[in-house]
């Protein structure tokens, strides 16, 4: 059975991104260098291949996409100037539109200048609809939520998230839908569905094992705290947190232990893992602006609009969360504040709402690559086999 | 000469701790000295520097030295140097024996000091031995025709033309066809300087054509040919051309002739008549009659009564040349009927073709063939070329094309990148077994085609690509299926409107001339060199040379370069007007020789060696007689003849008896090292 060649996937690749892949000439110095190739993971060379040729579905489907972080060795070592590394980031871009249908993902990353007014427009409007329900600013007491009801926070939080999760699922499905054919997973096969699960979410997606042990050979070796691994881990581990923070504290408020916005101290549980959070959050993501404002390195050197307004929202999220929160410390009146929780909560929900359509979406996709990859199945027991005799 | 006047010097060379390192050459000298007729025996760093050679010198001078013996390098390396020397100092330069005691001794036996020491010595003793019976022997000087014939009027023929004639030689070139140029003339943009080939090949025919010592034939063969270098006794036959110079009524001619054959300048793509300029502007610009096709039916003499000659006879020209200069090149390989779909579907050309389809689509809109809007092209590589014995099919001299044909992979490249510029929006897919852009410049064309988005694909030799007939509802009318190993052996289909296959280059069919000239062609049917490296453009026969493609695959430049080497070789050879052979041929001795003819009939070599009536005792009876120009000194007559009349002079059997002799016999001396 043949398959087709494809000219024009190499086309539409190039509109995710820094496609240069003409120029390779297949020699595999990319796979060579790579800390991550292994035995069944050849790449990036295979992906290249598969734009080269047209290879459409395979590209989609291919784990190896979402194992990358970019650390770009394979770029510096490229004897063609052909960027694999670009070339990934682009791929990734490209599945990410690919595997949501609502082509919200193809306007975002294709037309950048469209992309920025959307995401202006959807700002306005959720700013419009939250301001067209506010209340009273108290004066003399900071009532955030008599100015927004934290009803209709969390009704479009709750809405927001659940239109989230189903297209992320839709997402997984349909990148899925190529994966499982080609990773051959078999029914009636024993996997070690349980181990692989918890060796994903704590060792890789939390512990950062790859990122930390083998895509992080920066030669100039920094301090622990400006190496890529941690600046992307504590970026994360911010997001992280302040999602478990705002969900513990919704569930608090439905369980009636405590109303939303009643005033706690500093170092109250769940405000002191939102504050920790929160810092860990705008460390990570102004030292990762920082990086691509100066070109710092390989990885950084070439940003697209996907890869600023990923970090602009959270940056602006984490400050203005912040910036409430300190007012929520300071003597009344801060009526500035009602203001920022304003800006606050737009950007917030916009950066909820675009996680599936945006650099973002790698949250769904990397760790379901991470764990197909970690699926092995488990050998059957053999007997063991009889000692061969003495005599 | 009686035997005690032989005197004898004997040198051993260190050669600079080459052999000194593992041969004691002072022990070796000690048992030379004292030996009958050896008169003197020295050492030296170095003998073939100018003070060593100043030693020889002197002591013939000054010693009567009148045999000289060098143990030394490798006769090769210095033999020449000091049969100069010798000659230098007035004594007659065969003279000399040189003995080997590095490449034969010192170098090879580096484990083994006093076993080496002991056959250095042996060796010497048994130079020496043979020193005692040489004799004085002259070089064959041969009186040289300062004037070569070149066959083939293509860019070698021309540029070794246009070489020797500046070298003053007279040139007599002959070209087959009615016209010059040969298949650089087919050519458009060459690569790597983007010239116009035309044009470049003009400027080098008005040169050569203009030039006083230079005499053009076309429509001319050798048709036979005798002699030794220097002396080339040859006669061409050239056909008449059917048309006079000044004949101006070609068009109405050519309209008139009812004869239609394929155009053979654009590799049968379009038809022309049995009247034809092979271009508009052609050299020499005058059309012919393709005798091949022509009827004579007599029509394009109707447009004008004059001018156009139907019954011409053809013309013998003799003549005598001192060398002959074989440019003869190639012919593109013809696909056979079926191979990748040639001959089967229309949309199959070979590269060849495409370049004289390329200049017959006008402008640079789109692309058509056969009336069909070309939007993908696939372009085939090693198409006769670098074929398999047993895997690919024979051809019907039951030989494959086994080897690279060395130009299509940049001129492949050159086209993708040609129709990327004209027709931007092809999807061009070039399909290969390799990639060899090898030459300076060429490595440009590849990366060119690799940015503008050629996609390659690659084969295994074993697995060649298919070409097939898509289904109706395809976009395109064929698909080629191949087994791309860059994508992990994956088997892709690649739509194509157009499939270009890249044939590789034979040498043109010449088989004649070969015989003519006695010249050997190799197993791929290319001429022969004598040596691949070190005698690039000379055959085995002395005065016949190889210019260009009939030696093997090569583009313009290296054909150039090969045409100048060529002229250069020819100028070497003729530059003197007289040619020295080295005297090592054979000798009849015809009180010995009964005129039995052995020899005659094992020698290899044409008339090298004869029986002719020679007088004795006022009878005339057969005896052998050596042509010395034609006898190379290959000994096999040496070894038939009955009754030991043949010598091959300066290594007679004598000397070689008189060698092993010496090398077999006891020597006290030397076996004091064991």
């Amino acid at each position: 059975m043949s398959t087709r060649i494809e000219p024009q996937l190499l086309e539409d690749l190039k509109a995710y991104g820094k496609v240069d892949v003409e120029a390779c000439f297949n020699c595999g110095n990319c796979t060579a260098i790579c800390p991550l190739s292994e035995n069944d993971a050849t790449f990036p060379r295979r992906m290249i291949r598969m734009a080269q040729v047209g290879l459409r579905d395979d590209l989609l489907s291919s784990k190896e996409l979402w194992l990358c972080y970019y650390c770009g060795e394979c770029t510096d070592t490229c004897p063609r100037q052909a960027a694999p590394g670009e070339f990934m980031a682009a791929a990734r871009g490209y599945a990410i539109s690919h595997y949501d249908s609502l082509g919200l993902g193809k306007l975002l990353h294709r037309r950048p200048f469209w992309a920025v007014v959307f995401m202006i427009i959807l700002g306005i409007v959720l700013a419009g609809f939250m301001y067209t329900r506010h209340g009273t600013m108290p004066y003399d007491t900071l009532g955030l939520f008599e100015f927004i009801p934290a009803e209709l926070i969390h009704n479009i939080g709750v809405t927001a998230m659940v239109f989230v999760a189903l297209a992320g699922l839709w997402g997984l499905v349909n990148m899925l839908r190529h994966e499982v054919q080609r990773s051959g997973l078999r029914l009636g096969v024993r996997y070690n569905w349980w181990q692989a699960l918890i060796d994903t979410i704590f060792r890789e997606v939390l512990g950062q094992k790859r990122y930390r042990e083998d895509c992080d050979r920066d030669p100039d070796a920094p301090p622990w705290y400006l190496k890529k691994w941690f600046i992307h881990a504590s970026t994360m581990w911010g997001f992280l947190g302040l999602l478990a923070a705002t969900s513990l504290d919704f569930a608090t408020a439905l369980l009636g232990i405590k109303e939303t916005g009643a005033w706690v101290p500093i170092y109250s549980p769940i405000r002191l893992l939102g504050t920790i959070s929160g810092l860990f959050l705008i460390y990570g993501t102004t030292v990762s602006i920082i990086k691509r404002l100066t070109k710092a390195d390989r990885s950084t050197e070439y940003s697209t609009v996907d890869d600023w307004a990923f970090l602009i929202m959270m940056w602006l999220s984490g400050m203005t969360g912040f910036a409430v929160e300190v007012a929520i410390y300071l003597p009344p009146p801060q009526m500035w504040a009602y203001w920022m929780l304003l800006v606050h909560i737009v950007i917030a929900m916009e950066m909820l709402l675009l996680i599936p359509f945006t650099k973002f979406a790698h949250i769904f996709y990397r760790t379901m690559a991470l764990y197909l990859h970690a699926l092995k199945p488990i050998p059957e027991k053999t007997p063991e086999p009889v000692p061969a005799g003495t005599d | 000469m009686s035997e005690k006047d032989i005197r004898i010097g004997a040198y051993v060379c260190y050669c600079g701790g080459n052999i000194s390192d593992v041969v004691d050459c002072e022990q070796v000298a000690e048992t030379l000295r004292g030996l009958p007729n050896v008169v003197v025996v020295r050492t030296d760093l170095s003998m073939c520097s100018d003070a060593g050679q100043s030693l020889i010198e002197e002591d013939i001078k000054e010693k009567g030295v009148n045999r000289v013996v060098v143990g030394a390098c490798a006769p090769s390396l210095h033999e020449v140097t000091f049969r100069k020397a010798v000659a230098r100092a007035g004594l007659n330069p065969y003279l000399y024996h040189h003995v080997c005691l590095r490449e034969q001794d010192s170098w090879v036996h580096q484990s083994n000091p006093d076993e080496a020491t002991a056959k250095a010595g042996r060796l010497m003793l048994a130079g020496i031995a043979k020193a005692r019976m040489l004799e004085q022997l002259d070089t064959i000087r041969l009186e040289a025709e300062q004037h070569a014939l070149v066959i083939g009027g293509g860019i070698a023929g021309l540029r070794t033309a246009w070489d020797a004639a500046q070298r003053g030689i007279r040139v007599t070139l002959i070209e087959k066809s009615p016209f010059l140029g040969g298949h650089m003339a087919q050519l458009e943009t060459i690569f790597p300087t983007g010239e116009n080939a035309r044009q470049a090949l003009h400027e080098l025919i008005e040169k050569v054509v203009s030039h006083f010592l230079v005499t053009v034939y076309t429509n001319a063969e050798l048709t036979s040919a005798r002699g030794y270098m220097g002396d080339f006794r040859v006669t061409i036959t050239a056909q008449p051309r059917g048309v006079a110079e000044d004949f101006a009524h070609f068009d109405e001619a050519a309209a008139a002739c009812p004869v239609e054959v394929p155009d053979d300048f654009n590799y049968g793509l379009t038809t022309r008549k049995a009247i034809y300029l092979r271009y508009p502007d052609a050299i020499p610009n005058t059309p012919a009659i393709d005798w091949k096709a022509c009827t004579r039916c007599g029509e394009c003499k109707k447009v004008n009564g004059t001018g156009i000659d139907l019954d011409g006879k053809p013309q013998t020209i003799d003549l005598t040349v001192g060398a002959v200069v074989v440019a003869t090149g190639f012919q593109p390989y013809q696909p056979r009927e079926g191979e990748f779909g040639y001959g089967q579907f229309p949309e199959v050309v070979t590269l060849p073709q495409m370049i004289r389809l390329m200049t017959m689509q006008e402008g640079n809109g789109k692309l058509t063939w056969n009336g069909h809007p070309v939007n993908n092209i696939a372009l085939i590589h090693c198409v006769g070329s670098r074929e398999i014995p047993g895997v690919h099919e024979p051809q019907e001299d039951g030989r494959v094309n086994d080897y690279c044909s060395r130009i299509c992979c940049t001129a492949t490249l050159q086209m993708t990148n040609e129709l990327h510029e004209r027709f931007p929006y092809i999807n061009l897919f070039d399909l290969h077994e390799d990639i060899r852009t090898y030459s300076r410049g060429h490595e440009d064309i590849y990366t060119e085609a690799s940015k503008n988005g050629v996609r390659f694909l690659r084969f295994h030799g074993d697995e060649r690509p298919e070409v097939t007939a898509a289904p109706p509802d395809d976009t395109s009318p064929l698909l080629v299926r191949v087994k791309d190993y860059l994508t992990w052996g994956k088997e892709l289909e690649v739509p194509a409107d157009l499939v270009v296959l890249a044939t590789g280059m034979m040498p043109n069919p010449v088989s004649d001339i070969v015989k003519l000239l006695k010249i050997t062609e190799g197993n791929d049917r290319f001429l022969l060199e004598v040596h691949p490296k070190l005698q690039p453009v000379e055959t085995a026969v002395p005065g016949v040379i190889l210019a260009g493609t009939a030696q093997g695959p090569m583009n313009i430049q290296e054909t150039c370069s090969a045409a100048s080497a060529a002229a250069a070789k020819v100028g070497v050879l003729l530059g003197q007007g007289q040619v020295s052979l080295e005297p090592f041929v054979a000798r009849v001795n015809h009180d010995l020789c009964d005129g039995s003819g052995q020899c005659v009939a094992v020698c290899a070599y044409e008339d090298a060696i004869a029986l002719e009536p020679v007088l004795v005792d006022g009878k005339t009876v057969q005896k052998a007689v050596v042509s010395p120009a034609n006898c190379v000194g290959c000994g096999v007559c040496v070894s038939v003849c009955p009754n030991h009349a043949i010598d091959v002079q300066g290594w007679t059997l004598e000397q070689y008896e008189a060698m092993v002799d010496a090398i077999t016999a006891d020597l006290p001396k030397l076996e004091v090292v064991e």
